[in-house]
């Protein structure tokens, strides 16, 4: 099913876990007619800044707002793609270099659908959801982070 | 009116929620704003009421909340 409990919340305290990813891998495998999954994974990068490297990025977030974006977006891509299943989950608060931040998760019944959906979704999240970071460097020194593309 | 402020807003304001008098629309609220924090100019931001995201100006209410977005860093 595609609907999503009211007030629901894609957003997780602290890193996303390889654990978390492989269980919802798993809890799709009763879903007879899904025939493909596409799924994209975030991972803070150390990215090096006037010689100092990432060591973590510390997200902030407009929950009523990032939650309402998140849902009106997967709902569009659902319909658009026909989608049997998608799942979104962004962290908050610290997430160290290297460890997973953003989860998406798609499944159709064909492999071309969840494809764009999963394109579509990470670059519409991306662009239209109020989640902020802080670029925390090795020395503690810190900008705030800006997307680009 | 409420104001909440988030990123790099909110420290450079010193707060992440501010008190104003009520302003009729968005636009003389980010005259005011400016006026009161001059490094508001430097930032570019966008402003939501009532977590609807706006992209003109419309008309407040004494009642409403409106966020101040600095460019976001999701994904």
């Amino acid at each position: 099913m595609t609907e999503e409990k009211k007030d629901k919340s894609y957003f997780y305290a602290g890193a996303i876990t390889p654990e978390m990813i492989a269980n919802s891998i798993a809890g799709h495998s009763r879903k007879k007619n899904i025939g493909a999954h596409q799924i994209f994974l975030g991972q803070v990068r150390e990215d090096a800044v006037n010689g100092q490297k990432v060591k973590a990025i510390e997200y902030s977030v407009y929950h009523e707002l990032a939650n309402k974006e998140i849902a009106k977006i997967r709902e569009e891509l659902i319909v658009k793609h026909q989608l049997t299943c998608a799942h979104v989950l962004h962290s908050e608060g610290l997430v160290s270099a290297g460890e997973i931040c953003f989860f998406v998760f798609v499944s159709s019944p064909h492999r071309n659908e969840a494809v764009d959906a999963c394109a579509e979704m990470v670059n519409r999240i991306k662009k239209e959801v109020p989640v902020f970071g802080k670029e925390i460097f090795e020395n503690e020194t810190y900008q705030w982070k800006e997307n680009k593309d | 009116m409420k104001v909440i402020v988030f990123g790099m807003l909110a420290e450079q304001i010193g707060s992440s929620e501010i008190s104003v008098d009520k302003v009729d629309d968005t636009k003389m609220l980010k005259s005011v704003l400016i006026e009161r924090y001059p490094s508001l100019k430097s930032v570019p931001f966008q402003m939501a009421v009532n977590a609807n995201k706006i992209s003109e100006n419309i008309r407040l209410n004494e009642n409403d909340v409106i966020a101040l977005l600095p460019p976001f860093a999701g994904g």
